[in-house]
């Protein structure tokens, strides 16, 4: 029986990162040249600002090739284990920026511009496009009240507590919105992911 | 507890907003029921998706090189073309006779996993912004070092800086007792003249005196800086 097109991408990257976890630096440069723009772009979402940005990625991609050897296949697929890193590090600088905004300030205000608009193409092809447009479809069915709590939880990295105080609702309301959400996305997803 | 506070736990989890008493209680579920463990695996493959929903952006070419070397410790060799056409003579001579960060044989070759380590070493450990003083056609950049405590790292950045031509770009170097300069990575511009580079500490060098900026022709990063300092740690004021 043939493999679809995702098993293939998985057995690929399994092999890749253990080759990587053997220290065999043609699969790490394979494994950058297929996850860079994906988690170049992951960082984007977060940090909004290109240096920001590349740090994450350049950190990332440090860390996967000191940790390969301890990645678990069973805890997830290659590229979800990349995709966490890159959350969890862009969440730590977000951390970081913010306690630096008071000393910031004497540089002045800096304007936020999304200086990737001018090089976002197609990650890999119509593929990812088609995928960013499913994910964003799946996204766009949620109550806008399910995805503020899954955007401050996920992408702003504020907890179940901090979120309920931001938004001044019970505690219970928001977990019930973020499991509502999430396992709505999960039942749209599930087959694409 | 029933499927919908297991659900919920594992979607917390998933979205790494647990906190509270939820935190053991969630440990204690996933340990009894490795059902709990399989959904919160599922959904976090879904939560890590989230930010693809995003039209795909495209890694700037030059990261591919500043990732292999940092983790192969790959240096190319120093490349002498200076960047003369864009700045005055004027401003090259004043430059020049300030500091020269070019220390024959002093640049390190070593991986720069192990040289970008600048040890906390502010001479006051309260202070956490240090200067950085411009010259020549940089006398007017305000420029610092901001020590952040929580990532141990330092932040290079400077407001006002001059833009470069295609071919050179500026850069950072941490600067040791004796001289020594270790490469610390592009300083990238972007708009407005602002420019930001975080710098992660480490172990390996306790002798840091501060921090230069360079202006350095593009491509591989050099060996050693190749022109010299346009901005440098008031400290260090030659």
């Amino acid at each position: 029986m043939s493999q679809t097109p995702e098993q293939d991408d998985r057995a690929i990257e399994l092999d890749l990162l253990a080759r990587v976890a053997r220290r065999e630096r043609a699969a790490f440069e394979q494994l950058y040249d297929r996850y860079k723009n994906i988690l170049y772009a992951t960082a984007m979402k977060f940090l909004k600002e290109d240096a920001d940005a590349q740090d994450v990625v350049q950190d990332v991609f440090i860390q996967i090739w000191d940790k390969a050897k301890l990645y678990d296949p069973a805890k997830g697929k290659p590229l979800t284990w990349a995709l966490t890193l890159t959350r969890n590090r862009s969440i730590d600088r977000i951390r970081a920026i913010q306690r630096r905004t008071r000393l910031r300030d004497d540089f002045g205000k800096e304007t936020v511009v999304d200086e990737s608009a001018g090089m976002r193409e197609a990650l890999s092809g119509v593929d990812a496009g088609e995928k960013s447009q499913i994910l964003r479809e799946a996204v766009g069915r949620l109550s806008p009240e399910q995805r503020k709590v899954i955007e401050l939880a996920f992408f702003r990295g504020f907890t179940q507590s901090e979120i309920a105080d931001r938004l001044g609702e019970p505690l219970g309301t928001v977990k019930a919105r973020a499991r509502r959400g999430l396992m709505k996305l999960k039942e749209l997803l599930g087959p694409q992911i | 507890m029933n499927r919908d506070q297991i659900e919920e736990l594992a979607c917390l989890d998933a979205l790494g907003a647990l906190d509270g008493d939820d935190v053991a209680a969630w440990e204690r579920v996933r340990a009894e029921d490795a059902g709990a463990s399989r959904l919160r695996d599922e959904l976090s493959e879904v939560a890590a998706r989230l930010s693809l929903a995003d039209a795909p952006a495209e890694a700037p070419a030059a990261l591919r090189g500043r990732v292999m070397d940092r983790v192969f410790g790959g240096v190319s060799g120093p490349n002498t073309v200076a960047a003369t056409r864009r700045f005055g003579p004027t401003a090259w001579a004043a430059a020049a006779a300030v500091v020269l960060l070019a220390l024959a044989g002093a640049a390190a070759t070593t991986r720069q996993k192990e040289c970008v380590v600048v040890r906390d070493a502010r001479p006051n450990p309260q202070e956490l912004n240090l200067p950085l003083e411009g010259y020549g056609e940089y006398a007017g950049v305000k420029a610092g070092v901001l020590w952040d405590s929580g990532q141990r790292g330092w932040y290079v950045q400077a407001a006002g800086m001059p833009e470069l031509p295609p071919t050179h770009h500026y850069r950072v170097w941490a600067v040791c007792a004796g001289g020594k300069v270790h490469d610390c990575g592009e300083l990238p511009l972007r708009r407005g003249g602002l420019a930001r580079r975080f710098v992660q500490p480490g172990d390996a060098i306790d002798s840091m005196q501060g921090f230069a900026v360079s202006i350095e022709p593009a491509g591989g990063p050099p060996a050693g800086p190749t022109s010299p300092a346009v901005l440098i740690s008031a400290g260090l004021r030659g």
